[in-house]
């Protein structure tokens, strides 16, 4: 069959064009593809002698976009630090972050880095799947609709991973400006930050709520540097049966589309998810979603499952039909007949049909002998199922459209024919802040305030966003549906405190559980990215720890966005970071199962300039509980208690919240994480509460010792009075690190009286005891040596500045 | 589009309604404007020729809680929502009616037409959904643009209306 150049399918002239006209052939078709990629193109179609039609050229510049081929993370490296030598990373994700993975090789990963999510053993018949994805760029344009599309996006890859896991858990962490940034801070054309919360917040809300998925679990962080380019991380967990993991197309299997028709929205999602966020940008990227439509698509997939109707499965995310139906046919070869395509409305051409980023649909391999049973099930559910085409042994991509032939490509050259990206990226040790450099203050008089009382401080910094409750966030979310929760988002007295991380039960009939936790700081990678990756890797399990997580039965994700990578200087934090998480999954014996990275979060400023978004990067970790009823809340429990600090303290200051909350310039060294004491203490905590000695656990991270113990406080509606002087350090402390230093890999732990010494034996060397709980409800933090009282506060006081954000 | 139905569902008086609530905080915390109180409704946009017992089905039926919410049916585009500027001495408050721009989808709006043919009711070819917004206390139409850009629009997906609003012993309650 011949290519012929019509109105509704053209014909790009590209096989004798000069350099600048195939640039400009990407550019003016916005398809992203740089010069050595437009040359790989042009050598390729030269080859068969013949030029390629809109829809060829659309599949290549689709599949091979930053969003879909990682082209950073698969590129090879060079990574020099000025003065210091310099290193070749060749595919930074395969020798680094997978590399542990692959190095650690646990028998318990069923599925890594290769289908939609990660896969996990929960017991030997089920699986657990996570992903964590970010929907940045469409949140900012359209927050309700960005977020909204976000989550249903996260949880189609839950359905979309093996032959479809059904989704149990979604988990959401957002980083935002302040809602109070003022006005001349806010470029022009971007929506107000108070408009971007709540709408993330509501899209987030109706989609999961609506889909019978409990939200559980998250995080929200404020910075004015996420004003125009907000972060939105939507995650989700899935229950899968242990045979139904993998999945494999055979030739002569139908392609089939299933839930929602094709329209014209979100076209060029995924070479415009490529691209720095200006003013101007088309209303055709806004996507809204559709819940029921994917409940009732969920609906007929998991049944469909469970009969054998399916082969195999993947969802339509960024680069709609293209990537799915392109990723399955990899290995055989597709034909499809893209006038088949249900459509929302008349009109459009077959490219647009091809890449159409319209939201609910899933592609699936299904035998013949299948359909008609495939078919009849869909319909009794009001769900919309089509074949398109079917799977060949010819590793060609075919694309037909009303008979004729609108395009050909070799797979292995749709696949593997992009060019190898190279880069070089440059690290300058001076280029940390000198503020990095400066010693951190050692009185209070350097905060601001006078004599020793800290109290107005501690106030601050609980009714800061990014610490006070997020109560009317959470409450708008159903995070009981399935009925499986056992660690919940607050618990103690009217349900006050806030835990660190939530615990459910998949399965009603086993008391086996699944805690999922999340860590996140991008203030420390002003400092130094390194120790920003490794502390939100330390945050993320501890939190998972604090709660009965045992991380020998743990995995992690990782959801990198940062800036422009093709800046040496961001590319080095980006490898920096990625080193980090090679050297902490390693050394705490956690492998990564899956991961995300959305680059190019750059917007222009009031006055012109183009600003990159803090580095940020989310970990987050899911881990299996053997016994549901060996879990405990960070609320205190009882008066009499001992209140122990496990963890060395340092005078580690450096991105602190602390700053934030007295308004002045941050000072001091960034926290840092020693691996191997880590691992060990987060490995005895967890016998630890196995055993029994625990009666409340609390992770301590913004805000340090003093946040920390005022949150157990009030989440009991108890009080404390703790000695300060007793927690372990090997230098002397001064009394802001005391009290607000963000040292990682700490806990405050409640062991009542009776399990005091078992407690003390187990944690030797770890341990600090600082005091008691008092049935006074006052937070008292003292230092014994010098006799000072630094905190001397209602537990209500506290609650109060705590709950007013 | 030739011929359409307005049905409006708004909460009974006496019941809570936290989005008026809400949107009357963010207004007062902002100093956009002083006003008394924000009434909030769900307007549906009905296109399809349809006979007056069908409409009364679907609002009473399909649209409303009767427990909790009263509705109202007009024809659309109604004179309420063409009108600019003040009512003079017979205002007590304008209105904002918040829609999605054509070809945005409306999710509600496709679950709505689901609905309408689960009642076996014919003849609806399309439904769109919105917002309405009873800002009552503001009468000047530059303020209520002012909360509607700030509240309650993204221009990028949707279109408002503002509009007098008659009092509400003009506007007749099923």
């Amino acid at each position: 069959m011949l290519i012929k150049d019509t109105d509704i399918v053209k014909q790009i002239q590209l096989l004798d064009v000069e350099d600048t006209q195939l640039l400009e052939i990407s550019r003016l078709g916005l398809l992203s593809l740089n010069l050595p990629e437009m040359k790989a193109v042009q050598a390729y179609f030269q080859r068969l002698g013949r030029n390629p039609t809109d829809v060829e050229l659309e599949t290549i510049a689709q599949t091979w976009s930053e969003h879909c081929k990682h082209k950073t993370f698969g590129a090879v490296i060079e990574y020099e630090e000025k003065g210091r030598g310099s290193r070749v990373y060749d595919h930074l994700l395969k020798s680094t972050i997978k590399k542990a993975t692959d190095e650690l090789d646990r028998p318990w990963c069923w599925s890594t880095f290769k289908d939609n999510a990660g896969v996990i053993a929960f017991d030997d018949d089920w699986g657990v799947a996570f992903k964590v994805e970010t929907h940045n760029h469409p949140s900012a344009l359209e927050p309700y609709g960005g977020a909204g599309t976000g989550i249903g996006g996260v949880i189609r890859d839950i359905l979309g991973v093996g032959l479809g896991a059904k989704p149990v858990l979604n988990t959401d962490v957002f980083a935002f400006a302040p809602k109070d940034l003022p006005a001349r801070k806010i470029p022009r054309g971007v929506l107000p930050p108070r408009r971007i919360i709540q709408g993330v917040v509501a899209g987030v809300r109706d989609y999961g709520n609506r889909m019978g998925i409990p939200t559980a679990n998250g995080a929200v962080y404020f910075d004015d540097r996420f004003v125009a380019n907000p972060l939105v991380f939507c995650g989700t967990v899935g229950l899968i049966p242990r045979d139904k993991v993998e999945k494999e197309v055979k030739p002569g299997d139908l392609v089939v589309s299933l839930g929602g028709r094709t329209g014209r929205d979100g076209i060029h999602g995924a070479t415009f998810s490529s691209a720095a966020l200006e003013e101007g940008i088309s209303s055709s990227v806004v996507q809204i979603g559709h819940a029921i439509m994917e409940k009732r698509a969920m609906d007929v997939l998991l049944q469909a499952r469970d009969l054998g109707f399916f082969r195999a499965v993947t969802d339509c995310g960024a680069g709609g039909f293209s990537s799915a139906v392109g990723e399955l046919g990899s290995e055989t070869g597709v034909a499809v007949d893209l006038e088949k395509a249900p459509l929302k409305y008349t009109g459009l051409l077959p490219w647009e049909i091809w890449v159409s980023e319209s939201q609910e649909r899933m592609v699936l391999a299904v035998p013949p002998e299948k359909w008609p049973a495939l078919k009849a099930l869909a319909e009794s559910e009001n769900v919309e199922v089509t074949v398109l085409g079917e799977f060949t042994s010819d590793q060609k991509l075919t694309l037909r459209y009303r008979g004729e032939m609108a395009g050909q490509l070799d797979m292995d050259f749709l696949h593997d024919g992009m060019p190898r990206v190279y880069r070089k990226a440059v690290w300058s040790p001076g280029a940390e802040p000198p503020i990095a450099r400066a010693p951190a203050p050692l009185r209070a008089k350097d905060l601001g305030l006078r004599g020793a009382d800290y109290g107005p401080v501690l106030l601050k910094l609980l009714s800061h966003p990014s610490i006070a409750s997020k109560k009317w966030i959470v409450r708008q979310y159903d995070h009981e549906v399935q009925g499986g929760s056992v660690v919940k988002p607050f618990a103690g007295f009217d349900q006050r405190g806030p835990n660190d991380a939530c615990v459910f039960r998949p399965r009603l009939d086993s008391d086996q559980a699944v805690v999922v936790s999340n860590g996140f700081n991008p203030s420390y990678s002003d400092w130094d990215p390194y120790w920003m990756s490794a502390c939100a890797i330390d945050e993320a399990l501890r939190n998972l720890v604090a709660v009965g997580g045992d991380i020998a039965h743990a995995a992690i994700l990782d959801n990198f966005c940062w800036g422009n990578p093709e800046d040496p200087s961001e590319l080095a934090a980006l490898v920096r970071a990625c080193q980090a998480c090679y050297d902490m999954a390693k050394g705490f014996g956690v492998p990564f199962i899956s991961g995300k990275d959305s680059l190019n979060n750059m917007w222009r400023d009031p006055t012109g300039k183009l600003r990159s978004i803090p580095r940020s990067l989310l970990i987050s970790a899911i881990g299996v509980i053997k016994d549901a009823r060996r879990t405990v809340t960070m609320d205190l429990k009882a008066p009499g208690d001992w209140i122990f600090i496990l963890g060395e303290t340092r005078d580690e200051l450096g991105g602190a919240h602390l700053w934030k909350a007295v308004g002045k310039p941050a000072k001091g060294h960034v926290p840092r994480v020693n691996v191997s004491q880590a691992q060990e203490i987060f490995t005895l905590l967890h016998q630890a509460i196995v055993k029994g000695y625990v009666r409340a656990c609390h992770d301590l991270s913004e805000g340090g010792l003093a946040v920390g113990a005022a949150e157990m406080a009030f989440g009991g509606n108890l009080g404390m009075v703790l000695d300060v002087s007793r927690m372990p350090a090997s230098t002397v402390l001064s009394e802001a690190s005391l009290l607000f230093a963000e040292t990682p890999s700490r806990f405050l732990v409640e062991v009542p009286a009776v399990a005091r010494k078992h407690f003390e034996t187990l944690l030797k060397g770890y341990a600090g005891c600082l005091g008691r709980v008092t049935k006074s409800k006052t937070l008292i933090l003292r230092d014994s040596r010098s006799k000072r009282t630094f905190i001397h506060e209602p537990v209500e006081t506290l609650r109060k500045a705590w709950e007013t954000w | 589009m030739a011929s359409a139905t307005l049905i409006e569902v708004m909460h009974k008086p006496g019941i809570t309604d936290p989005v008026g609530k809400g949107l009357a905080h963010d207004i007062t915390q902002m100093g956009l404007a002083r006003l008394k109180s924000v009434a909030s409704a769900q307007l549906y946009q009905i296109h399809g020729s349809l006979a007056t017992n069908d409409k009364t089905r679907i609002a009473r039926d399909l649209l409303a809680d009767p427990i909790l919410q009263d509705y109202r049916i007009e024809n659309y585009p109604s004179p309420l929502s063409k009108g600019k500027g003040t009512c003079g001495a017979r205002a007590e408050g304008l209105v904002i009616d918040v829609w999605y721009k054509p070809g945005v989808t409306d999710a509600v709006g496709e679950s709505v037409m689901k609905g309408i043919r689960d009642l076996n009711i014919p003849g609806v070819k399309e439904v769109r959904t919105g917002m309405r917004y009873h800002l009552k206390g503001v009468t000047r139409q530059e303020i209520a643009e002012k909360i509607a850009l700030a509240l309650l629009v993204n221009p990028l997906v949707n279109d408002s209306v503002v509009s007098a609003t008659k009092t509400s012993a003009d506007l007749p309650r099923t």
